[in-house]
Order: C-alpha cells, then sequence, then structure tokens
C-alpha cells in the first residue's frame, strides 16, 4: 500500500494528471490477478449466496418481525376508514407500478418533503449502490475472466463512479441524520438504525483499498484487502433481518401500494376542501 | 387521545420531532422511524399530526366516542388554509369537520427576529414589542403615565 502511494505520487509529482496517475500505474506495474487468489467460481457462489441471504432474512423480517402482520393490521384500518372503501375500481397495476418507479422511487420524491439536502444524499445513495450492484453482478457472471478491473475499464469507470457517488451521499447523509439534525445527538454517536449506512460506507471505502492494493502490484496487500472487503460486504446482505436494508424494498413494496390506493380513492384521510380561506 | 405513528408511512424526517412542545416525539434508534415515546404525557396539541408532510400521525380515539373500529383523522392544507377532521364511528358513521385556520399565506407572517431591534427607551414605553406595526394598526390607545397611576 506504502508503495502504490508513492508510486502514485511520484507519477503526479512528475506532471501526470491524477487519473492518468492512477491508470498508469494499473498499466506499468503488474497488477494482482484476484483470480490467482480467489477463482472467478468463488465470487459467483459468493454473490449468490449473498443475494439468498438477502432473500432469506427479508423473509425471516417479514414474518418473524411481523411486518407483514403489522402491514395487514393498518391495511384493515385504512380499510375500514375509507368511505365507501374504494372497492370495485380496476386499478393496471403493471401502469401503476411502472410508473411509481419512474416517477418515485428513482426520484426518491417521497423524500421532498423531507427537504432538498436529504433527497439529494439519498438519491445519490441509491444510484451508487444501484450502479455497484449491477457492475459487480455483470462482472461476475458475464465477464469472470476480466483481473484486473483498471480504472481505465468500462468496469473501473462505473464501479468508481458508483463507489463515489455512495461516499458523498453517505457521508452527507451522517450529518442530515434525523437524529443528530433534530434531536441534537452528536454525529459520531451511532444506533442500530446505522448499521446499513455504516456498512455501505465501509464497503465502498474497502472497495478503494481492495483497487489500490489490486494495481499496487502487491498480492499481500490484496490478500488483506480481500479478506477485508469480502467479510464487510457479506454482513451488509447478512444482517438484513437487524438493520436498515429492508427498507429498500418495504418503502418501493409501499410506495407502489399508495399509489394503488390512490387510484382507487381509498384513503383514511378527510376528502380535501374544496375552498380556499386565503385572503391575502 | 395521545398520537400515534404509522411505521410504514413514516419518512423519518423528523418535523413532529421538532414541534412536539412535550418532547415526547422521539426517533426510534431501531429503525429510525418517529414514535411517541410516552402516550400519557402528550398535550393532545395536535402540532405533530398536522406538521407531519406524509400525515404517517394519528389519534387514538378514547373508547367513549370512538371505540373499536374508529378512525379520527386529520388532514392539513395549507395552501387552502383549513384544516379537515373525519371521525369513522365503529358503525360505519362518518362525519367530517372542516376548520379555516388562517386567512395569510403560510409564510407571509415576518417572524419577530425579522424586525429590526427594539432600542433601550422601548422598555419604558407601554408598547410591546414591535407594536403596533406588528398588530398591522395605525396606533394603540395609551394612557398618560399619572393617568395610570390614577386608574
Amino acid at each position: 500500500m506504502v508503495l502504490f502511494c508513492l508510486r502514485f505520487l511520484g507519477s503526479v509529482q512528475f506532471g501526470k494528471v491524477l487519473y492518468i496517475g492512477f491508470g498508469y500505474i494499473g498499466l506499468t506495474m503488474t497488477a494482482v490477478n484476484i483470480n490467482n487468489i480467489l477463482p472467478p467460481v468463488f465470487f459467483e457462489v459468493f454473490v449468490g449466496v449473498l443475494f439468498v441471504a438477502m432473500v432469506l432474512g427479508l423473509v425471516y423480517d417479514a414474518l418473524g418481525g411481523r411486518k407483514l402482520a403489522y402491514f395487514r393490521a393498518e391495511r384493515r384500518m385504512m380499510l375500514s376508514a375509507t368511505s365507501g372503501g374504494g372497492q370495485g375500481k380496476e386499478v393496471g397495476v403493471a401502469g401503476v407500478v411502472g410508473r411509481t418507479l419512474v416517477t418515485n422511487l428513482a426520484t426518491s420524491r417521497e423524500l421532498a418533503k423531507c427537504g432538498a439536502s436529504r433527497r439529494a444524499s439519498h438519491e445519490l445513495m441509491l444510484w451508487g449502490f444501484i450502479l455497484s450492484v449491477i457492475v459487480v453482478v455483470v462482472k461476475v457472471f458475464a465477464y469472470p475472466d476480466v483481473s484486473p478491473v483498471l480504472p481505465s475499464s468500462v468496469f473501473g469507470v462505473l464501479l468508481n463512479l458508483g463507489g463515489l457517488l455512495v461516499l458523498v451521499g453517505g457521508l452527507w447523509y451522517l450529518w442530515l441524520r434525523v437524529n443528530v439534525s433534530h434531536e441534537g445527538n452528536s454525529v459520531f454517536r451511532v444506533t442500530r438504525a446505522d448499521m446499513f449506512i455504516l456498512s455501505l460506507l465501509a464497503n465502498a471505502v474497502l472497495g478503494f483499498v481492495l483497487e489500490g492494493a489490486d494495481l499496487s502490484g502487491s498480492v499481500v496487500a490484496t490478500d488483506v484487502a480481500l479478506g477485508l472487503y469480502l467479510p464487510v460486504t457479506a454482513f451488509m446482505f447478512f444482517s438484513v433481518p437487524w438493520s436498515k436494508f429492508s427498507h429498500i424494498f418495504y418503502k418501493g413494496a409501499y410506495a407502489i401500494q399508495r399509489e394503488i390506493d390512490r387510484e382507487r380513492g381509498v384513503s383514511r384521510l378527510p376528502t380535501p376542501s374544496e375552498d380556499s380561506y386565503i385572503k391575502e | 387521545m395521545p398520537t400515534f405513528v404509522y411505521m410504514s408511512m413514516c419518512d423519518g424526517c423528523g418535523k413532529c420531532v421538532e414541534i412536539c412542545p412535550s418532547d415526547i416525539m422521539h426517533i426510534d434508534p431501531v429503525m429510525r422511524r418517529a414514535y411517541n415515546i410516552e402516550p400519557e404525557y402528550c398535550w393532545e396539541c395536535y402540532s405533530c399530526v398536522k406538521a407531519c408532510p406524509q400525515n404517517a400521525i394519528d389519534m387514538r380515539g378514547y373508547a367513549d366516542f370512538a371505540p373499536l373500529g374508529h378512525a379520527l383523522t386529520v388532514l392539513r392544507e395549507p395552501e387552502k388554509g383549513v384544516v379537515s377532521w373525519k371521525v369513522v364511528y365503529r358503525n360505519g358513521e362518518t362525519k367530517t369537520f372542516r376548520f379555516p385556520i388562517r386567512t395569510t399565506k403560510f409564510g407571509s407572517i415576518k417572524p419577530p427576529t425579522a424586525y429590526p431591534e427594539p432600542s433601550l427607551e422601548a422598555l419604558s414605553s407601554p408598547l410591546l414589542a414591535h407594536e403596533p406595526e406588528y398588530l398591522k394598526v395605525e396606533g394603540l390607545p395609551t394612557l398618560h403615565p399619572k393617568e395610570a397611576e390614577r386608574a
């Protein structure tokens, strides 16, 4: 790592542009072929295990954590409080899902009422995470022999961009956490609700560390970086029942349900006023 | 009737935490959603209900008027200057009440900090800070100190 840093600084010192310097090391030094340390099939199995762990964790949380029972109880309340119940109205579910995904979830529209900063930081994290996941899955399953992933390659650019978005959005969000900004707690106070974002940030940081170690050409450094990166990534997916990871699915599903309710006229709230009392 | 939060609707924005005069709306340390930590200390002012941008807060109705299957909800429409309440009784009967709450736009009234700081001499005046302009009148009747003493 030290060797990598010295070489990196050296390249900058000799007038190289930052990005070119980064790629320069990868091209001139012999980057570590991670496939020699862990075979491609390992990463395929690893990603598969993470996916299964995430699904099982979600099921465990929904049933064991009584999230599903709570949701059903809330639905009963919502329907009983709706005049007429909105029954019998046909709604094109596929259209609603598509519209919600594009106009609501993709833009974090729901968070607009929470402030522009929170929405922006959430957008950065959301798209950074999605980008990283897609690139990793494509790389692992479609291009398993590509190693090392150079920063100048398409994979490298997209992975670095995803990691950067997560880092910027995540660090920004740490200062926007509601218990920090509204309850006045220290920004360093950590609760269980922070488990997901901290593991996400750790994942992004260790991803950059792994990239640096890989490009430095040091097998030992790459071994160590892999030894840190893989458990932290696994932790994020295995901790689904206890972390806020599951909110990705719950909030998405609830947003779709709310759109369907709106189409069907299901609302527990009073009907909006037709008159405005604002005179000035 | 103390308030409670629907966790699935709450975004954890903290507006209820900020506005609660009893400081009992807090953020759950596990899922980062708002919740009423002590319903018995609720002043029942419903500031949080009206402030919630997601309409995620409702009231628990008392058993003498809204038992078993009831619902009591509120809709705040600041752009229209009106608050509406809906009571659903367990027999399905529904009553809606609508109250105009203001005639000026939200944000159109200057807060005290937007006015210049009063001078020290103003302490001897019977007028309160920024009166009479704050009250949008030309002047207020005042008593001469001697008349005040006699009164």
